[in-house]
């Protein structure tokens, strides 16, 4: 670790790391990253990996549709596979009502080029052969997308950074950041400080408490979320399967993968509990039935970062120069890791991005306009 | 078909009961209703029960006590069963699991989870937990016994040989005839409720999930007591995962408990007293063994177990380690070396040893798994095996309501074990305010436990102790 550089990513996750990776590949390689931990020890490690385009709001479903692409062709791109696979999302819908909602939202996603489309049981059954057909009416069906690995995913982006010259530091707290006459910053951390022109806050669910170091508050809500892990299995379950919070998939390891909403807002710990084991093994073997001879082999929980209107920040700050956020994901931040560090580095390195991000900036919630988006799951 | 039961012993005999019938791939297999399916099969000439997930490896057993994972079978439509825990069952369907099991092809009954009030749950049913049980009973708790084994007593019921330890305890007496006296004192005590056949696998928020093949109970106990035991240490060389690698205690399992030849011709990697005391059972139970070696320079057991091995023609070969072991789905033989004082192998010593098993006997590790989901302050220890809980002179971790005692506490032996059960036990009877607790009884283990920690071989275990003993 050098005393300074060009740009301090605080957070070794998918967004910071995908961030300095695409820095690195436009030149920009004056960068440090630091992780208080080990890379992947914050949401990013404890995701659900799915990556999804079927979104309600034009302004996530165009930047998962990019993401989207990206990630088709990240292991080449990384030379490092990440175990992406387009496995398709399978939403199961159970009631009249929702599958006419599910229409409107199919048709306003093909507007964008999300070309999702409702299916009727047969070919849910097709697709998910293990699918007790009695537990929906109809199911929203889009094959492009999919799943990848999140610590080869991390680890794919860190070393390609790495090999860039980009400076990964784990074990390194940030603990203090203070502004300087010349609109630089010191970057106080547990290995020693740094001065910096720009600072990225892509601590996930530390954002807030990295922003307040510079007097910038960032409404969010903590929510804990739990998940399991199955033993591994051969294949069978084919796509991502998701009906009201409940979601799983099955990984390339075989290890079936998923959660369900306990309701635990304003969460203060991780801790794993017994109840959201029974209600998900309810859940999902009700649209699974045979997965209830299958084993529980791990259990944990992370938090979701929940903005105001569940759409992340990302850009920067106009009361701190320099300052960018990549943060406030409310449970999506995995899928869009490729989208942010591109766009992010954009505007880092060329002060403009290729898509606009403005209506994502933290503005927005002072000046009352927020977004909009209903399908808050994995 | 091949039968390696074993019919004549000079110590032990085996009342196998009535023939049952298991079928293995589609094949009819002989049983008998003592047994587990990895026992039977293997009686049955049957070593391997799968193929590893991503190199399809063979995979044969390694601890033959739940421990490992090595033995994963899909039984009855079940995939990755551990077969060296599960008892058979007449008509049971057996089939090897080839690379990831496959998913469950009949629909298994969920089950509504039970939940149970208990006063103190005891984890693990060897010596450390029977005692601890005993006593918390005798002081007036109601006391819960969850162990993953069909049958109690952990790893005493295969130890035949008369104990070394403590004047006071038990010394001269097999551990076997221990075991049998307190598994029996155990099943007389109104007090407490076994539930064998149960791994206890997760902590939550001071509740503990166990689960059978086909039950889980979720315990809301006011105290735990862990006394899970240890884990053999692996040893790293060429080809070490092939059937036919076995850790000693396994061979032991088999032979002592079950009544089956674990191979006919052995090398024994450790001479430590776990590998001479095997060495020697091995040679009781009529298989040969083609020598024992140790890296150290000098044999590590009591000498009295040396000499009995070594009396009977066993060569034992220090500053030797085991290179490799020879086959492709099984052991046929193993490349040993002579190693230097940094432990490195002496290159053209190289030799090949004929020999179908080869027994690891490097050690134990405490079983922690649950003391580190319930989040206590574990230390490592070097001398005690591993990762340990801190904890006080009454086993109490830092969590008032846990105890840890026995083996899981750090590797020690079975007496020292039973005395460690006896504390926790009083003591977590004591903490619930019951009237007749003999805490002089407690006082009286105290003084007899550090008493025999003072001999010779509790030098180590009191370096350990120190960094895991919270002074109070
Ligand atoms: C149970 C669960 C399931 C999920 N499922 C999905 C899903 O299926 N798909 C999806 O897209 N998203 C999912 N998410 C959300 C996703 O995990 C997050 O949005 C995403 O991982 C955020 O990545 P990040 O890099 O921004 O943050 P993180 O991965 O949290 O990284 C932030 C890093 O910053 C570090 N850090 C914090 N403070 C400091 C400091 N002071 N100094 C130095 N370093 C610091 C942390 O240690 C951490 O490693 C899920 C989340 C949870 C909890
Ligand atoms: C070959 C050999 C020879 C030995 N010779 C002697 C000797 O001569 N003298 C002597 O004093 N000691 C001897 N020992 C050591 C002695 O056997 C152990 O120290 C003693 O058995 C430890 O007792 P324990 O109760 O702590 O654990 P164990 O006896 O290992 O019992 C632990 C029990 O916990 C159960 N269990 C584990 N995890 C779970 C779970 N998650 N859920 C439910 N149940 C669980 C296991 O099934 C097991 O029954 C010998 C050991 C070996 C291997
Ligand atoms: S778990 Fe069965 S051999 Fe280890």
């Amino acid at each position: 670790m050098r005393s300074s550089y060009d740009c301090v990513i605080i957070g070794g996750g998918v967004s910071g790391l995908a961030i300095a990776y695409e820095l690195a590949k436009r030149g920009y390689r004056d960068v440090a990253v630091l992780e208080e931990s080990y890379l992947g020890s914050g949401s990013t490690g404890r995701c659900g990996s799915g990556i999804r385009a079927q979104f309600t709001s034009a302004d996530q479903i165009v930047l998962l549709r990019e993401s989207e692409a990206i990630w088709e062709h990240l292991s080449e791109e990384l030379e490092y596979d990440v175990h992406f696979k387009a496995c398709g999302y399978l939403f199961l819908w159970d009631t009249p009502e929702l599958v006419d909602k599910a229409r409107q939202n199919v048709a306003f996603q093909n507007r964008y080029g999300v070309m999702s489309r409702i299916i009727d049981r047969q070919e849910a059954k097709e697709i998910c052969p293990s699918l007790n057909t009695d537990s929906f009416l109809a199911g929203q069906w889009y094959d492009k997308d999919g799943m990848a690995f999140p610590f080869d995913t991390v680890t794919g982006y860190a070393r390609a950074a790495r090999r860039q010259g980009v400076d990964i530091m784990t074990s390194t707290r940030v603990f203090e950041i203070e502004t300087t006459a010349a609109h630089t910053f010191t970057v106080h951390t547990t290995q020693g400080n740094i001065e910096t022109k720009n600072v990225v806050n892509a601590a996930g669910p530390e954002a807030r408490g990295i922003a307040a170091m510079l007097n910038v508050d960032l409404p969010y809500r903590l929510d804990k979320h739990q998940i399991m892990a199955t033993e591994p299995l051969e294949q069978f379950l084919g796509p991502m399967l998701v009906k009201g919070a409940l979601y799983y998939l099955q990984t390339h390891r075989g290890n079936v993968v998923g959660g369900t909403d306990t309701g635990d807002q304003n969460a203060t710990d991780v801790d794993s509990t017994f109840e959201f084991l029974t209600k998900f093994a309810k859940e999902a073997t009700e649209i699974v039935p045979r997965l209830a001879g299958v084993k529980l082999m791990r259990q944990w929980a992370g938090y979701y970062v929940m903005s105001p209107d569940a759409h992340p920040v990302l850009g920067p700050v106009d009361e701190v120069p320099g300052f960018f956020q990549a943060n406030g994901y409310s449970g999506h931040g995995f899928m869009m890791g490729p989208i942010v560090g591109r766009l992010l580095a954009e505007y880092i390195a060329d002060g403009k991005p290729s898509i606009d991000i403005d209506h994502y900036n933290f503005r927005r919630f002072a000046r009352g306009e927020l977004l909009t988006e209903k399908a808050v799951i994995g | 078909m091949e039968d390696s039961r074993i019919t004549t012993h000079p110590i032990l005999a085996w009342d196998r009961g009535n023939p049952v019938h298991v079928t293995y791939d589609g094949k009819p297999v002989t049983a008998y209703p003592q047994e587990t399916v990895a026992m039977a099969l293997y009686a049955a000439g049957v070593k391997q029960y799968s193929t590893s997930s991503r190199f399809y490896r063979p995979r044969g057993m390694f601890c033959a006590i739940g421990k490992c994972s090595s033995c994963m079978m899909r039984v009855d439509g079940i995939p990755n069963t551990r077969t060296c825990v599960l008892q058979v069952r007449d008509g049971m369907d057996v089939e090897t699991q080839h690379g990831d099991g496959r998913f469950p092809d009949v629909q298994a009954a969920m089950k509504r989870v039970k939940e149970n009030d208990a006063e103190i749950l005891v984890i693990g049913g060897g010596p450390a937990g029977l005692e601890a049980s005993l006593w918390a009973a005798k002081a007036g708790a109601h006391v819960i016994l969850v162990d993953q084994n069909p049958q109690l007593g952990g790893q005493l019921v295969k130890q035949t040989h008369k104990f070394f330890g403590s004047a006071r305890e038990n010394a001269g007496t097999r551990g076997i005839t221990i075991a049998k006296k307190l598994i029996a004192e155990v099943q007389a005590e109104p007090n407490i409720d076994v539930y064998s056949g149960f791994t206890a696998f997760g902590w939550f928020q001071g509740s503990v999930c166990a689960a059978s093949q086909d039950h889980a109970v979720l315990f809301h106990p006011r105290k735990v007591i862990v006394a899970t035991g240890a884990a053999e240490k692996m040893l790293l060389f060429k080809n070490n995962d092939i059937p036919g690698v076995f850790g000693a205690g396994a061979a032991q399992t088999l032979m002592n408990v079950y009544g089956i030849k674990p191979g006919n011709k052995v090398l024994m990697v450790g001479a430590g007293n776990v590998g001479l005391i095997v060495s020697y059972q091995l040679m009781q139970a009529g298989i040969e063994v083609v020598g024992v070696i140790e890296g150290a320079p000098r044999v590590g057991g009591y000498l009295v177990h040396a000499s009995k091995i070594a009396r009977n023609g066993v060569h034992i070969l220090t500053r030797h380690t085991v290179l490799e072991s020879v086959g492709t789905d099984h052991v046929e033989a193993a490349i040993i070396a002579e190693v230097d004082e940094q432990w490195q192998p002496i290159p053209g010593t190289e030799q090949r040893i004929e020999c179908d098993t080869i027994c690891l006997s490097a050690g134990l590790k405490p079983s922690t798994e649950l003391l580190e989901q319930a989040k206590l302050d574990l230390v490592f220890s070097a001398e005690l095996g591993g990762w340990v809980a801190k904890r006080n002179w009454a086993m109490r971790t830092s969590n008032p309501d846990i105890f840890a005692a026995g083996d899981a506490s750090g590797v020690e032996e079975a007496s020292t074990a039973m005395m460690e059960g006896k504390i926790a036990g009083l003591q977590a009877a004591y903490d619930l305010s019951h009237t007749d607790v003999p805490m002089e009884e407690q006082k009286e283990t105290r003084r007899n436990l550090d008493d025999l920690r003072a001999g010779p071989f509790g030098a180590k275990i009191c370096i350990g102790l120190k960094c895991v003993e919270v002074l109070e």
